[in-house]
């Protein structure tokens, strides 16, 4: 017995050892692969770029997550058929078997029902726009129109989850802390990957922080959330009766006494909690000059809306991740909530559209106006579509619309995504893709490749197997390239 | 962590408390280490904090108007004393609070 104790102690530290041993040279190379200055001496250099796989087409991104699934059929994918069918049931043919919601699958009946707002062609492309967003419509041959997207998870959380890590379970890095790990960051003073919320008019489905998590990544490449508050980044400011030097003073103390601790235990997250707080002293001055959105001028105003003055609105959010990105944020993450009509989708749908469309549109000018379009991958959509039939009492004034994973509508602009074109092709019902789908795991290699990075070579060891964030699926979708 | 209010008025109580029940100010030092931490603190690390200590009570004697506003947050009772040693210990405290080692969870 005591031989065994013994053993499995010498067991323990010979694990302990080899571990180590692995991660410090493992990390230090794969360190000095992604950041070549690494070594040079620098502290500072961890923060700078590292190097893609290939040319990038877009250096930075900005995800503008319709949360809780704007309907496609009132948005982007024109389906005439379910008005002239309203009321109808959604063939079996159709249907083919497939799973619902529990929310509708006792419904007796599944009347279809058309878009209650009218549709038309816009642009040299003739996209089919609906009048709810008169503004995107008129920047529409700027998008590429995925009509073709699907999902694997039918709620809100999953699905979501799924969108952002590629993952349904939450435990996995998000799209942003992927990035921030691949390709570091453009600006040292801010971090790689910014978080901002806002709240709609409609029905809402909540956010945590768990989709910006860092996952089993490197602490610094987690998402840092901008409140909507007076204080953008929460505590970031001082405490009366200290100053810039007391708090310089402070940190190098603490930096000298956490360097103690590392050189002890070779913890890189002790590296990693030094480089976040020296992160947040230089955000004390870098955040508050870019958050100061009044010394916009008045014709970007104008662009936005009055609303983009109001913190924590959508439109206040655009313009914001709009100076993020332009200040080097490899990936800005919006959440704009309320897009989850069951019920009551004429009353709620045109208050979001009037909220998102005005400065969705102005963000994608703005970016053009600047020359920055061009290296800005903008993303625009939801966790997944809305079914073609009637959820609830269906009257000729509303209506209301479930989840549908089976094929929703994601649009892309800028970064190295052709312009004016619509990809894919759903059935006449929206319900079933007949041509080319995009898979979650596609539209991440996707995005992927637009940054320059190979899908299947942007990897992380965990738990004794390499991990990606297209996992073991994912394929390029090379005619969105331009 | 460093700049919640929270965070900064329990620092602030807890050193109104050692200041209370130790007259040595190096002992102050050295028990709210054992406190936080719950182990001893070695030397080197000792030297460190020392020196900070000292560095601040000294600077903050000269600037009372920071120590005052510094020890002036929270609504816990705040009795009076030496201000400036008060605040100094305070920001001590803020800085082992803000340690990886006290902040590790697993």
């Amino acid at each position: 017995m005591d031989t065994e104790l013994i053993e499995s102690r010498l067991n323990t530290n010979r694990r302990h050892f080899l571990g180590k041993l692995s991660l410090g040279i493992g990390t230090a190379a794969l360190g000095s692969l992604l950041i070549p200055d690494l070594f040079s001496g620098d502290d500072d250099e961890v923060f700078s770029s590292g190097l893609p796989h290939f040319a990038p087409k877009a250096r930075r991104i900005i995800y503008l997550f319709q949360n809780g699934a704007p309907s496609q059929l009132e948005s982007f994918d024109y389906k005439p058929l379910l008005n002239t069918m309203a009321g109808q049931d959604l063939p079996a043919s159709v249907r083919m078997g497939q799973r619902l919601t529990g929310m509708t699958s006792n419904q007796e009946r599944f009347p279809l029902v058309g878009s209650y707002f009218r549709f038309a062609q816009h642009g040299q492309s003739g996209t089919w726009v609906s009048e709810l967003f008169p503004n995107m419509a008129r920047v529409i041959d700027e998008f590429c129109v995925i009509k073709t997207m699907h999902t694997e998870a039918i709620n809100h959380d999953p699905a979501l989850t799924f969108m952002q890590t590629g993952a349904q379970q939450g435990n996995r890095p998000s799209m942003g802390a992927w990035l921030s790990y691949g390709l570091g960051s453009d600006n040292k003073n801010l971090p790689a990957f910014c978080v901002l919320l806002s709240r709609g008019r409609g029905n809402g489905q909540g956010v945590y922080s768990k989709l910006w998590t860092n996952g089993f990544l490197d602490s610094v490449h987690q998402g840092v959330q901008f409140s909507s508050s007076d204080e953008p980044v929460l505590y970031l400011n001082n405490p009366d009766g200290i100053d810039k030097d007391a708090r310089r003073r402070m940190l190098d103390k603490l930096g000298a006494l956490n360097s103690m601790a590392h050189e002890e235990f070779g913890d890189p997250e002790i590296q990693a909690r030094v480089r976040q707080y020296e992160m947040a002293y230089r955000m004390q001055t870098s955040v508050p000059e870019l958050t100061d959105l009044k010394r916009e001028p008045d014709s970007v105003i104008k662009m936005y809306g009055p609303d983009c003055l109001v913190p924590g609105t959508y439109a206040a959010n655009c313009l914001l991740a709009r100076k993020l990105s332009e200040a080097g944020v490899r990936f800005v993450q919006l959440y704009h909530q309320g897009w989850d009509q069951h019920g009551n989708l004429v009353g709620e749908m045109p208050l979001q559209a009037q909220d998102a469309d005005r400065a969705s549109a102005a963000l994608i000018m703005d970016l053009q106006q600047r020359g920055l379009l061009d290296e800005t991958l903008v993303i625009w959509g939801g966790e997944f579509g809305r079914t073609n039939y009637c959820q609830g009492d269906l009257s000729k004034a509303n209506y209301g619309r479930d989840h549908h994973p089976r094929c929703y509508t994601v649009l892309m602009a800028g970064g190295g995504v052709k312009k004016g074109i619509t990809y894919g092709e759903s059935d006449e019902f929206g319900y079933n893709i007949v041509r080319d789908p995009v898979h979650v795991n596609d539209f991440h290699a996707t995005i992927l490749h637009l940054m320059g990075l190979n899908h299947e070579h942007l990897v992380f060891r965990h738990l004794g197997r390499r991990y990606r964030l297209t996992d073991v699926g994912g394929h390029v979708i090379k005619p969105l390239l331009a | 962590m460093l700049n919640d209010p929270a965070v900064n008025e329990a620092a602030r109580v807890l050193a109104q408390k050692l200041t209370a029940a130790e007259p040595s100010e190096s002992g102050r030092v050295k028990m709210a280490f054992r406190l936080i931490l719950c182990r001893p603190a070695a030397d080197r690390e000792l030297e460190v904090l020392n020196s900070y200590y000292r560095s601040e009570k000294e600077l903050l004697s000269s600037r009372m108007q920071d120590a005052e506003r510094l020890v002036s947050v929270g609504e816990f009772e705040n009795p009076s004393g030496d201000t400036a040693a008060v605040a100094a210990l305070m920001q001590t405290i803020v800085l082992l609070y803000n340690l990886d080692e006290t902040l590790t969870r697993s």
